[in-house]
C-alpha cells in the first residue's frame, strides 16, 4: 500500500484509525494473512464512509466491508482497504410506538438487546448469525429463530453509500424519515436489491430495523423424538396452524453446542417450540402443541426449561464450517442422510420452521475439535447438496461460482446491474462471485 | 315483469348509452362468473363471445367503448367488418348484465343491442344468414323457410289427445309452441309432450296450429327491431282476440318475447310450461308413477333464466320426479353459462356456437351427468350438437320429455 | 454521474415499420390473434382514472411466454414500444400506452400452473383473477381441515392476482402475512430484449418451488416490482398461499368520540391490536363507504346517525371456537381502552353483505359500487406513520372541499363524495395504507379537469407530509423526480434493461418526453 494512501486515509480517519498492523489484520481471516497490499480503516459516521468510497474510486483501490468478521473470499492480489466499523456504533433512535430502531452498523446485538430491554422492547433474534453487527446478520437474511410466523427481512430502510460516495436513503427515507418506516419505495422496489449482496452494490452503513413488543408471556415447549421423521412432522404441522412462533429441530450434538454447561440427558432430536402473546392465548396455544406433538410421539421434557435457559433470549451463532441452506421439510432426511454419509464426525443439525412450515432453514454445523480437512469435505459434500437442489442462501467462493452457474439469466442480470452501480469494481470486488 | 337488471327492458338509441359507456371502467365484474359464486376454480367464464376471440372488444367494456366513441360528436370510428363481428357475435345472453348492473347500473347487453341495431340502420346488418331468417319470417311466418301448413303437423301423432282449436273454440289456456318445437325434427317431440302432459292435468287448452304465427323473437334477437315492430302488431291483434286467460308456452324465446317485447300489449297472463306445471303439481293435478333413474343436470336457458326469472319451477318439476339424481352444474342461475346460440350467433357464428356448447357438455360430464335437461328448444339444439359431437357426452333432453315420461 | 439520457431519435412508428411487425407478429402468434382494426384498438385507450392514454398501434394476444418473448423480440428489432396489459382495471392507467406501438392484451394467459400444498404456493398466469386464485387455492390444504387461501389484494375478485402482485397492491391481510412483495416466490420475465428472466427459488436446478423469498445473491426482483411495465412483463408468478383458519368472526366498531378524535381513537386501537398479532384483518371506514354501498331503496340520510365518520371493520380468526373466543376476549379489552364499542353487525352485513374475510374480495364492489353516484373514483394512496394520520386528515379535507360537492340531495355532510380508508396497517403497525377516494364522472369534462387538480395537490400535500406512495398513481407520477438518489437509480436501472426504452415507454418519468 502507498504511503501516500496510507497518508490520505489518515488524514481522513486520523492515524489511530488506520492500520497496517499484521496482528490487527490477522483477525480478518482464518488462515495467514496474505502478502498483497491491505489496510484497515475504521470510519466513526457515514460522512466518513462517503468520503473512504470517492477516494477509493479515485486510487482504484478496491474496498472490503466484511459481512462476518473475517474474509470468506480472500481479497484479490492488488489488495485494499478493510473498513472496520466497530466505531459506528450509535442507536441513532428508538421509536416505541412505530417499533421501530435506527442503528449503524456497528451495533452489536449485545449492545442493541441491553437498550431495547431498557425499552420494553426487543427483536427477533437469529438462529445463524455470522456477524456480532445486527445490521450485517439482517442485511445478509440470517434465518430468525421466529421464522415460522415472521419469516421477512426484519429491516425496513437503509441508508447506503453508493459507489461514487452518494448515499442512498432506501424505502420511504427516500422521501422522509418522518413519514414511515416502509420498506416499499416510490417507485420499483429496487432498493431490495442490497440484501443478499454482500455489499458490491453499496455499502449500507445504517439500518432501520423492525423492534417488537415484550410479550406478556412468553412458553417454550421441549419434546423428545428418536426418530427425526416424527420430529420433523412437528415441524411441519404445529407452524401451520398458527401455535408458535419459532419451531425448531435440533440434534443432541447441536444442543450441547448451544449451550456448553447441559448436562441433561437429551434425546437424538429435540423439537423445541416458542408461542408468546396474552397469557389466556398463550395457555390454548401451548396445549394444542403439546397434544398435536404428543400425537406424533414426542415426549415432553420440561427439565430441559431450565438448562437451555442461557440460550433462549441470546443469539444463536453459525459456525464457520457449516452448510446452511433452505429446501421442504419433507426433503430434509434426504439432506440429512447425503450430508452425514459424507462428514467424518458428528455433526451438529438444526432445522428452523420457515413462514409456517411451509419450508425449513437446515443447518449441519461442523464443531470443535474439526476433523482432518475440513475443507476438501465441505466442498464434497457442499458439491452433493448443490447437485440435490439444497437452497443455498449464501453460497460464497466456490460454492458461489458453481451455485450461480445455475441460473445464467440471474447470474447475468446481478452483473448488469453491479457494472451500472459500480463500474469501477470497487466494492468488494469478487466477494459474492468471481469477477462480480 | 321486467327483470330488476333491465334484462327484457326496452333498449334505446345508441346515443341513451353514451353516459353510461364513460362510466364503464373495466372492472371486469362482466367478464367472469359473479366472484361471489365462483364454486369451481375451473367453470368462471360468463361471456362466449369474450371467452373465445378474448380482445376487449368482445367483452362487455369494449361494446361500451364502442358506444362511446361512435357517438362522440366526431365519431372516433369507422365501422369496419371487426366490429361487426364483435357485435354480432354477442349471443345476449345477459350474463355480463346481471353481474354489473346491481353494482354500476350499466346495461352492457342493452348496449350490445343497441349497437346491433345502430350497425343495421348504417347498413352493416341484418348479416346475410339472418336476412334468410327475417326473409323467412315475412314469407313464411317462420324462421325455417318451412309452409304455414306444416306447423301443425306434429299433432298427427296425438290424434287421440283431441287438441281443440283455439282460433274457433273458446278455451282457458292456448298452448303456443312456437316455430321451433312446430317445425325441427326431435323438437316437435316437445310439443306433442307438452300436449299430453297439460292433457293429463286436465287443463282447457287449445293450440293456433297453422294460424299460429312466429312471435318475431329471432328477428328481434338479430337486431331487426323495425320490421319485429311491424310483425308484432298482427300477432297482438290476433292472440288478444282469443278470449284466452293464459297463454302457455314451451319455448323460452317465445317466452321471453311476450312476456318482455310485447309487455303491456296483451290481455292474457303469458306463462313458460315449467311455470304452469309447477302449479299443476301444486294443485294435485299431475302425479308421477314411473322411476327415470337418470342423473340430470339441468342447464338454466337464459330467456327464462335471465330474462324471466324462472330458476325455480324448473327445479321443483325435478325434485319431484321419481328416479332423478339431479346435480347442479357450478354456473347455475343467474349466472348460468349461455349454451352459446342466441342472439342469432347460432345462425351466423356456428362454429362459435358449439365451441360454446361444448363448454357447457364439458361441465354437464364434470358433475357426472348423463342427462342434460333444459326448457329452451335453441339451449337443446345446440347442447344435443355439442353432445353428438363427443363421444360419451351426455343425452339433451326437454324437460317436458323426462315429465311425460314419468306420468 | 449523470443519468443517461433515454431520449432516441426514433421509435418505429411508421407505418411501414408497423406494417413488417404486424406481419411478423401474425407469424409469430396466428393471423388471429394479432389486430390493428380500429374497434379494437380503442378499447385499451383509457380506464377509470384521469390519465389517458394513446390507441396502441397493434394488440397482440399471446397464449404463453414463448410468444410473448417472440412479441417483445420483434418490438426490440423494430423499436416499437411495447406495452402490457391484463384485465385493465389499473390503478394509475399504467396499463394504457403513452406512445402506441404493441399493447400485449394476456388474456389468453390464464392458467393456473401449480399448487404445492407442502410449500404452501400457487403459480399463476398473468389472467387468473383473484375469484379463481382464491377458489383454486381453497382446492388444497395445508393440514387436513385447514385449507388453504391466497393474501389477495383489496380490490375486486375479478382483477388480475399477478398483476396486482406485481404492481404492489395492498393485501387486506397486510398486517398478518405482510405485503404483496414478501409473498411473491418466483417471477417469470420476459425482459426488454425477449430474453427471459427467472427469479427465485424454483429457477435453480433441482431446488423446487422451496417457498424462500430470498435466496442467493442480491434479490433483484425488486427493481421489477411496481415497475408498472417498463422493465418487462411478467408472465408468471408464484405466490405464498396460507392456512385458512375455520372460525371467523367480524367486528364492526365504533368510537364513543366524533370528529378528529374518535379517528385517533381509531388509529389507537390499529396500534393494539397490530402489536398484539391476532387479527387477521382490519380497515377503518369511513362513513361514506357504508352509504355508497347501501341499497338503493336505503336513504343515507335516514341512517347517517347510525354510520359514524369513522368506524374499524376487524375479522378474528382461530383455529377452534375457543381460540376465536379468547382472541375475541382479548379484543373487547382494546377496544375498551381505546373507547370503541362493538356494534349492530347484522345491519352492516345486510348492507354490504360482507361476513367473512373471503369475501372481502369477492364483494368488495368498492370500486365498482362506490363509483354509482357519479361513475367512477380517483384515489391516491401511501404508507404513513398511524400517529400522523389525522394530520394529513386535515390538509386533505381542505383540498376535497375546494373541488367536490356532493350530488346526493340525501346526503348533507361535505365529505360525501370522497371517502378515507386506512387498509389495514403493515406488521405490527409499523406504517399503515391510507387511501384517499373521491367520485368523479369520466364523461364530464369539468369532472375531468378538476378530478387532476385534486390529484395533483393530493399528491404534493401528502409528500410534503412525508407520505410514500403505494402504487404509481395519477397524481404521483410527476413527483418521482424528487426522490432524489432513488430517482436516479430508477432511471439508470430503466436505461441498463431497456436501452431502447420500448417497454411502455413513459408509463413513468424516467425516460424523457420525446423520442421522435
Amino acid at each position: 500500500m502507498k504511503d501516500q494512501v496510507l497518508s490520505d486515509l489518515a488524514g481522513l480517519f486520523g492515524p489511530d484509525h488506520v492500520t497496517r498492523d499484521e496482528e490487527r489484520l490477522a483477525a480478518y481471516f482464518r488462515g495467514p494473512v496474505p502478502s498483497i497490499p491491505l489496510v484497515a480503516v475504521s470510519p466513526s459516521e457515514a460522512g466518513q464512509v462517503s468520503e473512504l468510497v470517492r477516494y477509493a474510486g479515485s486510487q482504484s483501490i478496491p474496498l472490503f466491508t466484511l459481512k462476518d468478521v473475517r474474509f470468506s473470499v480472500y481479497p484479490p492480489a492488488s489488495g485494499g482497504i478493510v473498513v472496520d466499523f466497530s466505531r459506528m456504533n450509535t442507536i441513532e433512535r428508538i421509536d416505541a410506538r412505530n417499533l421501530s430502531a435506527s442503528i449503524q452498523r456497528g451495533v452489536t446485538w449485545e449492545q442493541l438487546g441491553r437498550e431495547l430491554e431498557r425499552n420494553g422492547l426487543k427483536t427477533l433474534l437469529p438462529a445463524a448469525s455470522t456477524s456480532p453487527y445486527v445490521l450485517e446478520d439482517m442485511v445478509s437474511r440470517v434465518i430468525m429463530r421466529s421464522a415460522a410466523r415472521y419469516p421477512e427481512a426484519q429491516v425496513s430502510n437503509l441508508r447506503v453509500v453508493l459507489a461514487d460516495g452518494r448515499v442512498h436513503p432506501t424505502g420511504s427515507h427516500a422521501l422522509s424519515e418522518d413519514g414511515c418506516d416502509s420498506k416499499d419505495d416510490g417507485g420499483p422496489n429496487l432498493s431490495r436489491w442490497y440484501f443478499g449482496a454482500e455489499d458490491i452494490y453499496g455499502i449500507p452503513v445504517r439500518a432501520t430495523i423492525w423492534l417488537y413488543p415484550v410479550p406478556r408471556t412468553e412458553e417454550f415447549l421441549f419434546f423428545g423424538f428418536e426418530d427425526l421423521a416424527p420430529a420433523l412432522s412437528a415441524l411441519r404441522n404445529i407452524p401451520r396452524k398458527e401455535l408458535c412462533d419459532q419451531a425448531m429441530v435440533m440434534n443432541a450434538c447441536y444442543v450441547r453446542h448451544l449451550v456448553p454447561g447441559c448436562t441433561a440427558p437429551l434425546p437424538s432430536w429435540l423439537f423445541w417450540a416458542g408461542c408468546e402473546g396474552r397469557p389466556q392465548h398463550v395457555e390454548h396455544l401451548t396445549r394444542t402443541a403439546r397434544q398435536d406433538a404428543a400425537s406424533l410421539g414426542g415426549k415432553e421434557l420440561p427439565e430441559l426449561r431450565e438448562p437451555l435457559a442461557p440460550a433462549l433470549h441470546r443469539v444463536w451463532k453459525r459456525p464457520s464450517d457449516s452448510h446452511g441452506f433452505y429446501t421442504f421439510i419433507r426433503r430434509i432426511p434426504e439432506f440429512h442422510a447425503a450430508v452425514t454419509s459424507q462428514a467424518k464426525t458428528d455433526l451438529g443439525e438444526l432445522f428452523v420452521a420457515h413462514a409456517y412450515g411451509r419450508a425449513a432453514w437446515c443447518e449441519f454445523d461442523y464443531l470443535e475439535p474439526l476433523p482432518h480437512a475440513i475443507d476438501a469435505t465441505v466442498e464434497t459434500t457442499n458439491d452433493l447438496l448443490l447437485e440435490k437442489g439444497a437452497y443455498f442462501d449464501r453460497p460464497l467462493g466456490t460454492l458461489a461460482d458453481k451455485f450461480y452457474r445455475g441460473n445464467p439469466a440471474y447470474l447475468e442480470q446481478i452483473t448488469r446491474v453491479k457494472r451500472m452501480m459500480d463500474p469501477n469494481r470497487i466494492l468488494n470486488p469478487d466477494q459474492l462471485l468471481t469477477g462480480v | 315483469m321486467a327483470s330488476s337488471n333491465r334484462i327484457g327492458d326496452p333498449v334505446g338509441s345508441l346515443q341513451e348509452y353514451r353516459n353510461l359507456a364513460w362510466k364503464c371502467v373495466r372492472c371486469g365484474l362482466c367478464r367472469m362468473v359473479n366472484p361471489e359464486k365462483v364454486i369451481h376454480p375451473s367453470w368462471w367464464e360468463n361471456c362466449p363471445a369474450g371467452s373465445r376471440y378474448k380482445y376487449e372488444t368482445y367483452f362487455a367494456p369494449g361494446r361500451h367503448e364502442l358506444v362511446r366513441a361512435l357517438t362522440a360528436g366526431n365519431p372516433e370510428l369507422g365501422i369496419t367488418e371487426r366490429m361487426v363481428e364483435a357485435v354480432f357475435t354477442c349471443t345476449s345472453c345477459g350474463h355480463c348484465q346481471a353481474n354489473c348492473h346491481p353494482i354500476k347500473e350499466l346495461q352492457p347487453m342493452n348496449v350490445g343491442l343497441a349497437l346491433k341495431r345502430h350497425l343495421i340502420r348504417m347498413g352493416h346488418g341484418p348479416l346475410e344468414p339472418h336476412h334468410v331468417i327475417i326473409q323467412s319470417i315475412l314469407n313464411y311466418d317462420n324462421p325455417w323457410m318451412s309452409p304455414r301448413s306444416g306447423r301443425a303437423k306434429w299433432t298427427n301423432k296425438v290424434k287421440q289427445l283431441k287438441i281443440k282449436d283455439a282460433s274457433k273454440e273458446k278455451v282457458e289456456v292456448l298452448y303456443f309452441p312456437g316455430c321451433n318445437d312446430s317445425y325441427v325434427p326431435g323438437l316437435v317431440d316437445v310439443s306433442r309432450t307438452t300436449a299430453r302432459i297439460l292433457s293429463a292435468g286436465g287443463v282447457d287448452f287449445g293450440i293456433l296450429g297453422a294460424k299460429e304465427r312466429c312471435c318475431g323473437s329471432t328477428a328481434f334477437r338479430v337486431g331487426a327491431v323495425e320490421m319485429f315492430e311491424k310483425y308484432k302488431r298482427a300477432n297482438v291483434q290476433q292472440l288478444n282476440s282469443l278470449g284466452i286467460r293464459t297463454l302457455v308456452t314451451a319455448c323460452a324465446g317465445c317466452y321471453s318475447t311476450f312476456h318482455n317485447e310485447y309487455r303491456g300489449e296483451l290481455a292474457f297472463e303469458v306463462l313458460h310450461i315449467v311455470e304452469f306445471i309447477a302449479r299443476l303439481l301444486e294443485e294435485g293435478k299431475l302425479s308421477f308413477r314411473r322411476e327415470l333413474n337418470k342423473k340430470v343436470t339441468y342447464h338454466d336457458p337464459c330467456h327464462i333464466g335471465r330474462y324471466g326469472g324462472l330458476y325455480d319451477p324448473p327445479r321443483r318439476i325435478l325434485s319431484a320426479l321419481p328416479g332423478i339424481e339431479f346435480r347442479e352444474m357450478y354456473r347455475i342461475r343467474e349466472y348460468s353459462f349461455c349454451c352459446g346460440s342466441g342472439g342469432g350467433v347460432k345462425t351466423a357464428f356456428p362454429e362459435l356456437a358449439l365451441e360454446t356448447a361444448r363448454k357447457r357438455v364439458l361441465e354437464a360430464m364434470d358433475v357426472g351427468a348423463d342427462t342434460i335437461v333444459s326448457c329452451c328448444p335453441f339451449c337443446e339444439m345446440n347442447l344435443t350438437d355439442a353432445s353428438n359431437a363427443d363421444p360419451g357426452s351426455p343425452r339433451v333432453v326437454d324437460l317436458m320429455e323426462l315429465v311425460s315420461e314419468a306420468l | 454521474m449523470e443519468a443517461p439520457d433515454l431520449r432516441t431519435e426514433g421509435l418505429g412508428l411508421t407505418v411501414e415499420n408497423l406494417k413488417a411487425v404486424h406481419e411478423k407478429l401474425a407469424e409469430a402468434l396466428g393471423p388471429e390473434w394479432v389486430s390493428d382494426d380500429p374497434a379494437i384498438l380503442t378499447c385499451y385507450f383509457r380506464d377509470f382514472t384521469a390519465r389517458v392514454g394513446k390507441w396502441p398501434n397493434l394488440v397482440a394476444m399471446p397464449s404463453s411466454t414463448e410468444e410473448v418473448q417472440a412479441i417483445v423480440r420483434i418490438a426490440h428489432a423494430h423499436r416499437v414500444p411495447v406495452v402490457p396489459y391484463s384485465t385493465g382495471f389499473n390503478h394509475g392507467g399504467t396499463a394504457l400506452p403513452q406512445w402506441g406501438g404493441i399493447l400485449v392484451d394476456l388474456k389468453r394467459m390464464d392458467k393456473v400452473l401449480q399448487v404445492d400444498e407442502e410449500g404452501m404456493t400457487i403459480t399463476l398466469q398473468p389472467y387468473v383473477l383473484n375469484a379463481r386464485t382464491y377458489a383454486v387455492a381453497n382446492c388444497y390444504s395445508a393440514l387436513e381441515g385447514l385449507p388453504l387461501k391466497p393474501a389477495l389484494p383489496m380490490t375486486m375478485g375479478s382483477a388480475s392476482t399477478l398483476c396486482n402482485y406485481v404492481s404492489r397492491g395492498f393485501s387486506g391481510i397486510a398486517g398478518k402475512h405482510g405485503g404483496h412483495p414478501e409473498n411473491i416466490v418466483n417471477m417469470t420475465w420476459v425482459l426488454p430484449d425477449g430474453e427471459l428472466l427467472k427469479i427465485g427459488p424454483g429457477s435453480f436446478p433441482n431446488v423446487g418451488d422451496v417457498p424462500i423469498q430470498f435466496g442467493p445473491g442480491p434479490d433483484i426482483s425488486g427493481m421489477f416490482i411496481s415497475a408498472d411495465g417498463m422493465m418487462g412483463i411478467c408472465t408468471e408468478i408464484t405466490i405464498k398461499l396460507f392456512p385458512e383458519q375455520k372460525y371467523e368472526k367480524l367486528f364492526y366498531l365504533i368510537p364513543a368520540t366524533q370528529g378528529d378524535q374518535a379517528l385517533k381513537d381509531c388509529v389507537e386501537f390499529f396500534y393494539k391490536m397490530s402489536q398484539e398479532n391476532l387479527m387477521l384483518f382490519i380497515y377503518k371506514m369511513c362513513h361514506t363507504d357504508a352509504l355508497v354501498m347501501l341499497p338503493d331503496e336505503m336513504n343515507p340520510a335516514d341512517l347517517m346517525h347510525m354510520i359514524p365518520e369513522h368506524a374499524v371493520m376487524l375479522i378474528l380468526a382461530g383455529l377452534t371456537e375457543e381460540e376465536l373466543e379468547i382472541k375475541e376476549q382479548i379484543m373487547l379489552e382494546i377496544a375498551q381502552e381505546c373507547g370503541l364499542t362493538p356494534a349492530n353487525i347484522e345491519m352492516l352485513a345486510q348492507m354490504i353483505g360482507i361476513t367473512m374475510h373471503k369475501d372481502m374480495f369477492k364483494k368488495i364492489y368498492q370500486a365498482g359500487k362506490v363509483m354509482k353516484p357519479k361513475g367512477s373514483f380517483q384515489w391516491i394512496a401511501g404508507y404513513y406513520r398511524l400517529d400522523r394520520v389525522p394530520e394529513l386528515m386535515e390538509d386533505y379535507k381542505k383540498i376535497v372541499m375546494r373541488y367536490w360537492k356532493p350530488s346526493d340531495p340525501r346526503i348533507s355532510y361535505e365529505l360525501a363524495m370522497s371517502g378515507t380508508h386506512l387498509q389495514g396497517p403493515l406488521q405490527f403497525g409499523r406504517a399503515t395504507t391510507i387511501e384517499f377516494d373521491f367520485w368523479w364522472d369520466p364523461g364530464n369534462p369539468e369532472d375531468v379537469k378538476r378530478a387532476i387538480l385534486t390529484l395533483r395537490q393530493m399528491g404534493e400535500m401528502m409528500m410534503e407530509h412525508g407520505v410514500i406512495f403505494a402504487k404509481n398513481l395519477v397524481g404521483t407520477y410527476e413527483l418521482l423526480p424528487r426522490l432524489g438518489v432513488y430517482y436516479d437509480l430508477v432511471c439508470r436501472a430503466k436505461a441498463m434493461t431497456d436501452p431502447l426504452n420500448i417497454m411502455h415507454p413513459d408509463v413513468m418519468p424516467v425516460g424523457g418526453a420525446s423520442f421522435i
